[in-house]
């Protein structure tokens, strides 16, 4: 009897499709309203590892020598960087600044153009050039000049000097398509394009902080597929800090194994102290701050030089 | 069997508009946080964007420096030009600002008391700081020194994140 009444309706009801047109009628308003909730910007934390219940400006009461670990220290002038660590001081990373303004000509028009203002740092190779506290002048309006609300962005590009008196040059980098890095047989960052059928390396855009930083081996196959840029001081000092925490690994890596993890062995491997001198703008500080996060070095503290 | 044509007018042919829709929506259902902003943008501040992946978790007290003045809770307190230049700096010794600290101190003394009457369960001592990213590191310093100074030693940056997927 009732194969009888299902055939029947097999039979008889039309094999027609789903009434599409509620849950239409439901989406189309379902998507604007988590379209409008939805934030695609969103403000993050950074947390610092500062010391317990001391002023700064104070010395640490019971500083243990052995705690220190290693000391890796990030030191931000207007010059440029230096990585340094207990006992050792890697060679400066000297710098070229620009500053990108995004400003609007005529004002109140919505129309937008960029400016790549230089900053002039150096006063012993271009004693007239330096202009670090001037105003920047609209290029295209001569009687205003641009404020801090319309810099975009700080660039620092990473200079080769050959001596003091040396203005230096731009190094370039060798990046994929991804924007990684690439690297050559000697780990050092590449400065012309790879050739087809060449072995090279990849630096990595983020290491775990527990986890041995791989440079994935790769052998050329299209050239056309990598490019060159301009090096930025932040690729030089993620490259650095990517090679320290290798050769951290290298000698320690019976340890490791022994005790399971790198931690265990070196509770300051994620260390690093951030330093910086009175005129270092934030931005470049979140910078560094980012670069030593994305590497593993992800308890970071602040000091400050000078003055 | 053949399939006998209806002569009802022809109807939309909505399902790969239903695919397209769907796909957005678990996509948007995906990127919807329940939890909503715990820290708002502050006036005049233009945040660093930063990798950072940490979310503000809490609510706690929020120290705002702008291009033109400091504010602590929402409040005004010095103008930043003047912490640049040292006006407020109280000893020799110290490099903290003083009407900062002096309005820092009542806060604390409210945590004080809330921990007293069992609002809370310990004095936590924690800040976050929205800076423009123009600020210079000198006026950072001494307003973090400042904090230090007070017991707030938990500081925090807030900073603008990256878009997921990035």
């Amino acid at each position: 009897m009732a194969r009888n009444v299902r055939k029947q309706k097999g039979h008889k009801g039309e094999t027609g499709e789903i009434n599409l047109q509620p849950m239409m009628n439901l989406f189309c308003v379902l998507i604007p309203f988590l379209l409008a909730c939805a934030a695609f910007a969103s403000i993050k934390i950074i947390n610092l590892n500062l010391p317990e219940n001391r002023a700064v400006g104070q010395p640490a009461a019971n500083t243990d020598k052995k705690d220190e670990g290693l000391l890796l220290t990030v030191a931000i002038t207007d010059k440029g960087m230096i990585l340094a660590s207990k006992g050792a001081i890697l060679k400066a990373t000297h710098v070229r600044e620009y500053h990108k303004y995004s400003y609007e000509h005529p004002k109140g028009s919505g129309k937008k153009h960029t400016y790549l203002h230089r900053v002039y740092t150096d006063s012993i190779a271009s004693a007239k050039k330096y202009n670090k506290f001037d105003k920047v002048i609209c290029p295209k309006d001569k009687s205003r000049s641009l404020t801090l609300f319309e810099r975009a962005d700080v660039i620092l590009y990473a200079l080769t000097k050959k001596n003091k008196a040396d203005p230096g040059t731009v190094k370039k980098a060798v990046v994929n398509k991804d924007g990684q890095l690439v690297l050559g047989k000697d780990e050092e960052i590449l400065q012309t394009l790879p050739k087809r059928g060449e072995t090279v390396y990849l630096l990595p855009a983020y290491v775990d902080s527990s986890g041995f930083p791989n440079f994935a081996k790769i052998i050329i196959n299209d050239p056309q597929d990598y490019e060159i840029r301009k090096q930025t001081a932040y690729d030089e000092l993620g490259h650095r800090l990517c090679r320290i925490r290798r050769q951290w690994y290298y000698t320690h890596s019976a340890d490791v194994e022994t005790q399971g993890s790198a931690l265990a062995v070196d509770s300051t491997i994620n260390n690093v102290i951030v330093m910086g001198n009175d005129d270092i703008v934030f931005d470049k500080l979140v910078h560094v701050m980012d670069v030593c996060r994305n590497f593993g070095f992800a308890k970071i503290s602040l000091a400050k030089a000078g003055g | 069997m053949r399939y006998v044509k209806s002569k009802k007018p022809g109807t939309l042919n909505i399902t790969s508009l239903m695919d397209v829709m769907t796909i957005i929506l678990v996509y948007l259902l995906k990127s919807f946080s329940s939890e909503g902003q715990i820290l708002t943008n502050a006036e005049n501040l233009v945040l660093p964007m930063s990798s950072s992946r940490t979310s503000p978790k809490e609510v706690s007290l929020g120290l705002y420096i702008t291009y033109d003045w400091i504010l602590v809770d929402n409040i005004p307190i010095v103008k930043t030009s003047e912490v640049r230049n040292n006006k407020w700096i109280s000893s020799v010794a110290g490099i903290s600002v003083t009407p900062i600290k002096e309005k820092l101190e009542k806060t604390m003394e409210i945590e004080k008391n809330m921990v007293k009457r069992g609002a809370l369960e310990r004095v936590k001592g924690e800040i976050v700081m929205q800076i423009d990213k123009n600020i210079a590191y000198d006026v950072l310093y001494k307003i973090m020194a400042t904090c230090g100074e007070v017991g707030y030693n938990h500081m925090r940056f807030a900073v603008m994140g990256k878009p997921e997927g990035e």
